[in-house]
């Protein structure tokens, strides 16, 4: 194979190009972990803020509907794997991690509606940040383990 | 890991190519752009060898009539990369702090 960059490149160099590379990239498919962070517990906290409000609960209800559906369309026609890398800059990351957040409080909605159990809406709402944590998680877990930064 | 040097990986924009894949599934090509600070068609020029090598996926999909270009790298290459970065780090380890080019690479 032809190398169109003859210039002499040390191994060092090389290693250390390579783990500064890495290192950029990694840091990058993580900077979206503060957000949705932010995010889980701003939509939990505002979730529960508007849960015993009667005609919110219908609001809320649609809104989630509406997202739901939108996502899981956007989801399969942009791939699921370039969401692993960049979740919140594409439009689908975007809208299945506002899914993932509204679908948890729905449940909560329909428990607490129809058991008369408000504490199962507030557990589940409150749920949802813990839920937006780990699933960042998961996916840094499954991100291939640094090789040039051992 | 086998250490194995890898000249298509070797060039400098295609190991930091090779290692900005190597860390997520797969990225946006205005990704690696930006993280290479290179123009679309450098990029391209670069990412050709690499898929033509088998070791970068490329994957266009049309959103709302625009073309998005995703880039993975494939298993052949992720071995590839692991294989070449070893082998750097075996040269790095045999000669020390002594400056490797790529010709004294090639006559090892």
């Amino acid at each position: 194979m032809l190398n169109e960059e003859q210039i002499p490149v040390s191994a060092n160099d090389a290693l250390m190009s390579a783990r500064t590379a890495e290192d950029a990239m990694r840091q990058r498919a993580r900077s979206m972990r503060p957000l949705i962070a932010t995010n889980g517990l701003a939509s939990g906290a505002i979730t529960v803020a508007v849960l015993l409000p009667e005609p919110w609960k219908f609001v809320v209800g649609v809104g989630a509907f509406l997202a739901i559906v939108t996502s899981v369309w956007l989801f399969q026609r942009s791939g699921s794997r370039r969401l692993i890398a960049q979740p919140g800059q594409h439009v689908a990351g975007r809208l299945v991690l506002v899914a993932v957040m509204f679908m948890f409080p729905v449940a909560g909605l329909l428990i607490g509606t129809y058991t008369d159990n408000v504490w199962a809406v507030v557990v589940l709402a409150l749920a949802l940040p813990v839920i937006m944590l780990a699933i960042p998680w998961w996916w840094e877990r499954r991100l291939p383990s640094t090789v040039a930064g051992k | 890991m086998q250490a194995a040097f890898d000249e298509v990986i070797h060039a400098p924009n295609r190991l930091r190519i090779t290692a900005a894949l190597s860390a997520v599934v797969s990225a946006d090509f205005s990704a690696i752009r930006d993280l290479l600070s290179v123009s679309d068609s450098v990029l391209s020029k670069q990412v050709k060898p690499l898929s033509e090598a088998g070791y970068v996926d490329v994957t266009k999909t049309v959103i709302n009539s625009h073309v998005r270009t995703s880039l993975t790298l494939t298993v052949k290459g992720r071995k590839a990369y692991r294989g070449h970065i070893e082998a750097l780090r075996e040269l790095t380890a045999n000669m020390g702090e002594a400056d490797t080019t790529v010709d004294q690479i090639s006559e090892i």
